[in-house]
């Protein structure tokens, strides 16, 4: 069942940052965004390393992998 | 309805990991597209603006994973400089940090070149999305630029110009579509498979012409949801759409609305801050402003109606928070 939130608990922080004033339901939170971020760090790919015309990673020695959105995965 | 989200949904839009800013660097525009609810009256984003992004960039990437600009206007390519000073630094701060850096643009397209894609794709991942209203015969009609000219054969020129760079970018071709263009999308259609079916960088995305306020929309011409995907059908020549590939705001799942994500942000070219790029100058959508350093000022009891979607899960309010507002708005007002 996904999470229902009293909106007036959700808060933008002076710097930006979200805040959930509930702390059962914001560690809850937290958990799910972890296992949504271990799920895509099975492939970590780094948007900032291009590849270049020869479809190597661009990046120092040229290490890691291109894949198609032209960008590499380490 | 309430199991079109789950958690993660819900939480990839709460994530404090990531954020988004939608910044609009000038609120002028070199098109006045016939249906437009923009009044233009903003112009370039002075400096002390400028600077008070990049702080706030400074200060975030330590803490985040993804950042993501996305450049809005008016029209944002009328002020390059402002869009490649502020990625150049977000670039520099991502690197730092090991944060992913994205870049998207909205743009009428007609001043988009090849350096400046070539430009931001050095510094992130770029995709861009500009609106087709049809083929020259209907895009010329509503799509004219302030001279009142026509844009459609510069739009084409550039689109083509792109196709031959190197660089991996991902364009969206929005497709407006009403109940008089429907011929001439069909004629576009064909051609866009033409030119771009076989190169995967580019897409297109079917959008209804629908009434945002301002006195420029034919009703009359509007289509009910039911045409609108008939005439999608026609035009493509198929139906059943791959279900990963949604081709029009009807087949999206789990959508929300930036506007409904509390680690998304809209910037103003006056450093006002605001969630939603069609309601500029309402006054619920001056939820704040950002200092020199930085920082931010947000009125929260301005804020939270934005939000009201994730108390119930409801997909109306979620997908578009603006909507339910002036529903409710208007509720009120019937009730007194």
């Amino acid at each position: 069942m996904p999470f229902k939130i009293n909106h007036e608990l959700i808060f933008i922080e002076n710097d930006s940052s979200v805040r959930i004033a509930d702390e059962k339901l914001a560690h809850s939170i937290r958990k799910s965004q972890e296992s949504s971020q271990e799920r895509s760090l099975l492939f970590s790919e780094n948007p900032n390393i291009r590849c270049n015309n020869s479809g190597e990673c661009a990046g120092e020695k040229n290490l890691g992998n291109c894949i198609n959105t032209g960008t590499c995965i380490f | 309805m309430n199991r079109l989200y789950d958690d993660h949904d819900i939480a990839e839009a709460l994530s404090p990991k990531s954020l988004e800013l939608i910044l609009l660097p000038t609120e002028k525009c070199n098109f006045r597209c016939t249906y437009c609810y923009e009044d233009f009256v903003l112009g370039k984003m002075p400096e002390n603006v400028i600077n008070a992004i990049k702080n706030l960039i400074e200060n975030r990437t330590p803490h985040i994973d993804n950042l993501s600009l996305s450049w809005f206007g008016g029209e944002p390519l009328l002020a390059k400089d402002i869009i490649t000073s502020i990625t150049d630094h977000a670039h520099a701060c991502c690197s730092r940090h090991g944060t992913r850096f994205h870049t998207a643009i909205t743009t009428n397209g007609f001043l988009l070149t090849r350096e400046l894609v070539t430009q931001l794709c050095e510094k992130s991942s770029l995709s861009m999305q500009i609106t087709l209203d049809g083929f020259r015969d209907w895009h010329d009609k509503t799509r004219v630029l302030a001279n009142g000219r026509g844009s459609f054969d510069k739009l084409w020129s550039n689109l083509k110009s792109l196709k031959t760079l190197d660089s991996d970018f991902s364009i969206t071709l929005r497709l407006h579509l009403h109940s008089m263009n429907i011929d001439s999308m069909k004629n576009l259609y064909k051609l866009i498979e033409q030119e771009f079916g076989n190169d995967h960088r580019f897409h297109t995305y079917f959008h209804k012409v629908s009434d945002l306020g301002g006195n420029t929309v034919n009703g009359a011409t509007l289509l009910s949801n039911s045409d609108y995907l008939s005439a999608m059908d026609e035009i493509r020549g198929k139906t059943n759409p791959n279900p990963d590939q949604p081709i029009s705001e009807l087949h999206l799942k789990g959508y929300i609305c930036y506007a409904a994500r509390p680690n998304s942000l809209l910037i103003r070219s006056d450093g006002t801050i605001g969630k939603c790029t069609v309601a500029l100058n309402s006054e619920k959508n001056r939820i704040g402003k950002i200092n020199d350093d930085g920082s931010l000022v947000i009125d929260h009891d301005k804020l939270h109606p934005w939000f009201s979607g994730y108390s119930e899960l409801s997909r109306p309010t979620l997908s578009c928070p603006l909507a339910t507002m002036k529903s409710r708005t208007h509720a009120i007002q019937d009730k007194s």
